[in-house]
């Protein structure tokens, strides 16, 4: 017997989320207490991704929730100017790239070793490998 | 074997290979309490595996999928 688990990612690691920016190409700003949009709302939050060389592009804000994961805040109109082209729609590329990065860290602190694929849809494949299995 | 599979809106589907019995989720639990929220969790077996993995165009199926 073996199972299957379905999870929605949620951000509870703000290092690794900074890693997954960078390979995007967007930069991590660390306290930065808003970021760029439109304007209207509230564009309060706790550290910023901006789109490296496009000063232009509108930002992801960074809040932390009460339950200890960050929350993705941004702005999609007209492509939020270049940000959604790099996050992917409703941010799915950056939660894809961030759940790569910390389930190949988690694995690799256990001793074991990851194999990264990229799939014909999109999705990314890893195969987590250790002698105990 | 941990194979996980992760689309393009950050939905995680991870499977567990060729441990028998309850230890199966020991072997992922380290990933799923730090990845998000379960949403989901089916028990299988090895053959149901064999046959979810690969549809007749020879491309892989999204894991978890199959009910």
């Amino acid at each position: 017997m073996s199972h299957i688990t379905k999870i929605q990612t949620k951000i509870y690691n703000i290092s690794s989320l900074a890693e997954a920016a960078e390979q995007l190409g967007l930069e991590f700003i660390e306290n930065r207490r808003t970021f760029r949009c439109f304007g209207w709302g509230d564009t309060s939050c706790d550290h910023v991704l901006k789109v490296s060389g496009n000063s232009t592009a509108y930002e992801v804000g960074l809040k932390l929730s009460h339950d200890g994961s960050y929350e993705l805040k941004f702005d999609d109109f007209d492509g939020g100017y270049g940000l959604m082209k790099k996050i992917g729609a409703a941010a799915g590329l950056l939660l894809q790239r961030y759940a790569v990065v910390e389930a190949t860290r988690l694995a690799r602190i256990q001793g074991y070793s990851v194999t990264e694929s990229l799939c014909e849809d999109g999705s990314v494949e890893l195969e987590i490998l250790t002698e105990a299995l | 074997m941990i194979k996980i599979k992760i689309d393009k809106t950050g939905n995680i589907a991870i499977k567990v290979m060729g441990v028998k019995g309850a230890a199966c989720k020991e072997v992922s639990a380290f990933l799923e309490r730090a990845l998000g929220q379960k949403l989901d969790e089916q028990l299988t077996t090895e053959f149901y595996y064999i046959e979810e993995e690969t549809d007749q165009s020879g491309t892989e199926t999204m894991l978890g999928e199959v009910s």
